[in-house]
């Protein structure tokens, strides 16, 4: 099989509390090939939008820091370079967008001056032909009226169409992996299908890789050719999407299958898993998922557990099944 | 009002006839009981009729008149001054947070506003004037000469350093926070995951957001400003507005002070709503509601 | 009383324990931070020097000498004299005494003021507490210094006027503050459970609210002693406020700066122990804020 365009192997991402270390990503191993879409699954506080921002070194300093593993792109270790290199990955071979499309674009300047800029750092492009260039990506991205659109400004556009500007702004320099960080949660259910399909859309199009970071296992049903399931900073199964939701191995995944409520049972009591994550400063010595785990041992508290492939290509770090 | 000893009464002076020390109580109004007294001033200081000084009977309105350009003269240089220097250090602070020079200017900060200004201002004076004999001690011009904008300068030097104390940790410790504050949200993270050198990053977008309430609070320090130099004006004999409030209430002057007051105040409501106004001329969330 | 049962109760039972927890912080305060220690040792020391040690050193503050005016430090003299012959460091001792009586006091008198009018009008709203917060912001948007000249001008000048007039001119800043804090544990459950309990409005206020809004007043309190201080001074450098021959830090400067030519120490001395003063206050001040505040929060 050919190389993944993107390999990352055991990262560690620690954060420096005054009194504690807080592990956000523990180990953490990741593959994602050429134009393929790859969910990563897991709760808040999983560490899945740290592990995002490892990967584009976005770690907020002065506290956090990437302590240990290597991030290859495109057969270039990305830990190795500096700055500037890394700047010229970020926005033109990485993007990423966000959560909240408000909040994430820049109040002062117009969707044009934005989105524009990206083209302007990395393709040296003056503003005449940068506007333009705007102009065609917003249209490419369904967004209307793009041309008035340029010039106006982030709070008089709808969170559907700020998403919109976003993923042009993202993919205005054609990037071959995308990272994008739960971009339809801060949306209407109505337009957050609209978003997905754009994504798709945008996928075929541009050959792009699509890296989605979702807890809404209905995104991963829609988009995921294959799933990382994570939680306590780790990858607990890993496994073809289809797979995933006909056979889940993990009783962590098991569990969360479990939540979904149904249209059709009947039940009277929406189940969700009982106790809380672990938390990140104090994991503990076996299986973090002992504590809340149906079918626990004695023997899963006692020794770190390791990914294994429990069935051709398809991994689970649970020592039971 | 007339309730603290050497009140008006006291102005009359030994020599008057019980005749002409009634006339003059009626002319000041002062057989009307007080509160209709402090309506009628009321409704005359609206329409900018201060009164009269109880002292020198010159009308309020025009003493302030004179003092005010002198204040107002101190007032902008100073501001100019602490942004020029406090601007740039509250920035670098936030830049360079956990650094030296960040924790350099917290403690400026909390030293500055312990700083008693009217000791500064003695002490810059045995600096400069008695020690080096650079500066003058006092005034706004040399007495007798013509006026000359290097001898104005000179004039303002100490006057501007001393008031300048009294505002540069605040700004340096709102230049800061706001700085900081925009740097926490969220499309500072998305400029930088666009790839933007950091330099870009500061200055198109992270100051082109933090300038805002920074203009803003300029606005804000005016009131600061004012108070400060009713001290600054009496250790430097500056012919000013606060210099002006302080003998008045030496001498009992009301008017005078109740006079200065309401302009101040008056400065600073203006002061508040052009603030306002620039704060919605600066920023498209409200330009474009 | 009758011993409710259930949440209600331990809620509390929970202010109680809030209380305590107090208390407990107030002996963890011996672990703030080391600038702040320094700065309550320094204060701790100024305060015997200013109000013990004038049973040891016997030299008084308003004998005037006219034979040795802004003389330089002698035997009889350690600092020298002023320019009435009086002895330089008796009355800085003696001006050490009134500074931070009136800047206590004045605290003392806003924290009261401020405190109470804050926490009434976040906590019963309505119509009074409108009236409240409207002065509040009108006397905070009027420089303070103005307001203090009216005031002096109008009242007088003497130590107790000063201390009023301080402490009436900054209550409006802890009365904002402790509005902001009783209207966020106005809506506490604590405050629920209470009302279920049949406690009187009154009553939760005092014994159930403010006690949780006591760290910041702490703080405000403390730091707000060095304001006072400077706003002392000022007034007495100006001729308004503590009048001569009574000795403050703030009038003796004003007698030096006559004198700068020929004796510019007595130009340095008051003015230098006010800034250490002042420092001092706003260190502890900042060092309490610290370290009441996280742990308020670690709490939480």
């Amino acid at each position: 099989m050919p190389e993944p365009l993107l390999q990352v192997r055991n990262l560690k991402t620690h954060f420096h509390g005054r009194t504690r270390e807080i592990r956000a990503v523990d180990g953490l191993d990741l593959d994602v090939h050429h134009g393929q879409v790859v969910c990563l699954v897991g709760e808040s506080g999983s560490g899945k939008s740290m592990a995002s921002l490892s990967v584009m070194r976005l770690v907020p300093r002065p506290h956090g820091r990437i302590v240990d593993g290597t991030i290859r792109f495109d057969g270039r270790d990305l830990l190795s370079l500096d700055e500037r290199q890394m700047n010229a990955v970020r926005g033109n071979e990485i993007a990423m967008i966000f959560q909240e499309p408000m909040t994430a674009l820049n109040p002062v300047l117009t969707i044009g001056e934005q989105v524009a800029e990206v083209l302007h750092v990395h393709r040296g492009t003056g503003r005449r032909e940068s506007l333009d260039a705007v102009v065609a990506m917003l249209r490419r991205v369904g967004v209307p009226r793009a041309g008035e659109i340029v010039h106006e400004y982030p709070h008089q556009l709808s969170g559907g169409l700020r998403q919109r500007a976003m993923i042009a702004m993202a993919m205005i320099c054609g990037p071959r992996l995308l990272i994008a960080d739960e971009p339809t949660t801060a949306l209407d259910v109505t337009i957050q299908a609209q978003v997905l399909a754009l994504m798709k859309e945008v996928r075929r199009e541009f050959r792009t890789s699509i890296v989605l970071i979702t807890h809404d296992l209905g995104v991963v049903a829609e988009m995921a050719e294959h799933v990382y399931v994570m939680y306590a900073g780790q990858i607990v199964e890993s496994v073809a999407a289809d797979v995933l939701f006909q056979s889940p191995v993990h009783p962590y995944t098991r569990a969360l299958m479990d939540s979904i409520p149904s249209l059709t049972a009947e039940r009277d009591v929406l189940f969700s898993i009982p106790g809380n994550v672990p938390d990140a400063g104090a994991y503990p010595e076996g299986c973090r998922f002992a504590g809340r785990c149906p079918i626990a041992q004695p023997s899963c508290r006692d020794h770190p557990i390791p990914l294994r492939e429990v069935k051709p290509g398809h991994f689970a770090r649970c020592d039971l099944v | 009002m007339n309730l603290a000893p050497g009140g008006p009464a006291a102005i009359v002076s030994m020599q008057t006839t019980p005749e002409q020390r009634e006339a003059l109580a009626r002319e000041l109004g002062l057989d009307h009981p007080v509160l209709e007294r402090y309506g009628r001033w009321l409704a005359a200081a609206v329409t900018g009729n201060l009164g009269r000084s109880l002292d020198t009977q010159e009308p309020v309105s025009m003493l302030i008149g004179q003092r005010f350009p002198n204040t107002a003269l101190l007032a902008l240089v100073t501001i100019a001054f602490t942004l020029l220097v406090g601007l740039p250090i509250g920035i670098v602070a936030a830049i360079r947070r956990g650094t030296f020079i960040d924790r350099f200017s917290t403690v400026l900060s909390t030293v500055g506003q312990a700083v008693p200004d009217f000791w500064l201002g003695i002490i810059l004076i045995i600096a400069f004037t008695v020690a080096l004999h650079v500066l003058p001690a006092s005034g706004m011009v040399t007495a007798g000469s013509d006026f000359n904008a290097a001898d104005l300068a000179q004039h303002l030097v100490l006057p501007v350093l001393t008031l300048s104390v009294v505002l540069l940790p605040n700004i340096v410790r709102f230049a800061r926070s706001a700085l900081l504050d925009v740097l926490h949200h969220d499309y500072i993270r998305t400029a930088r995951a666009k790839g933007l050198p950091l330099r870009r990053v500061y200055i198109r977008h992270a100051l082109r957001n933090a300038w805002i309430p920074i203009v803003a609070v300029i606005g804000l320090v005016i009131p600061l400003l004012l108070g400060g130099s009713v001290v600054v004006e009496s250790v430097f004999g500056w012919p000013g507005m606060g210099r002006l409030a302080v003998q008045a209430a030496t001498d009992r002057d009301y008017n005078v002070v109740m006079g200065v007051t309401v302009f101040v105040g008056a400065i600073v409501i203006l002061v508040n709503l052009l603030t306002d106004l620039v704060y919605a001329l600066l920023d498209p969330r409200i330009r474009h509601a | 009383m009758r011993r409710p049962s259930g949440a209600a109760a331990a809620a509390v039972r929970r202010t109680t324990a809030a209380r305590q927890a107090l208390r407990a912080r107030v002996r963890l305060v011996a672990v703030t931070p080391l600038t702040g220690r320094v700065a309550a040792g320094f204060l701790v020391l100024l305060a015997l020097a200013v109000f013990l040690l004038p049973l040891l050193y016997r030299t008084s503050a308003t004998a005037a000498d006219a034979l040795h005016t802004v003389a330089g430090p002698s035997t009889g003299h350690p600092l020298g004299t002023d320019d009435l012959g009086r002895d330089e460091l008796a009355r800085l001792m003696a001006g050490g005494r009134i500074t931070l009586l009136v800047g206590v006091a004045a605290m003392a008198i806003a924290v009261a003021v401020g405190g109470l009018l804050g926490g009434v009008a976040a906590f019963f709203q309505g119509w009074a507490g409108m009236v409240i917060m409207r002065v509040v912001d009108v006397m905070l948007s009027i420089p303070s210094f103005f307001l203090v000249l009216i005031e002096t001008a109008v009242f007088g000048h003497s130590a107790g006027v000063v201390i009023v007039v301080v402490g009436l001119t900054y209550w409006p800043q802890i009365a904002r503050v402790v509005h902001a804090e009783v209207l966020k544990w106005r809506e506490a459950p604590l405050v629920e459970a209470a009302v279920i309990l049949g406690n009187t409005r009154w009553r939760i206020l005092f014994r159930h609210v403010m006690p949780q809004v006591l760290s910041s007043l702490i703080v405000l309190a403390t730091l707000g002693v060095g304001w006072a201080i400077l706003a002392e001074s000022g007034l007495s450098y100006l001729g308004l406020g503590i009048q001569p021959p009574q000795a403050s830090w703030g009038n003796m400067l004003q007698n030096s700066q006559i004198y700068i030519w020929t004796d510019p120490l007595l130009g340095v001395y008051p003015g230098a122990l006010i800034f250490v003063t002042v420092l001092a206050f706003s260190i502890l001040g900042e060092a309490l804020r610290d370290a009441l505040d996280p742990r308020l929060r670690d709490q939480g």
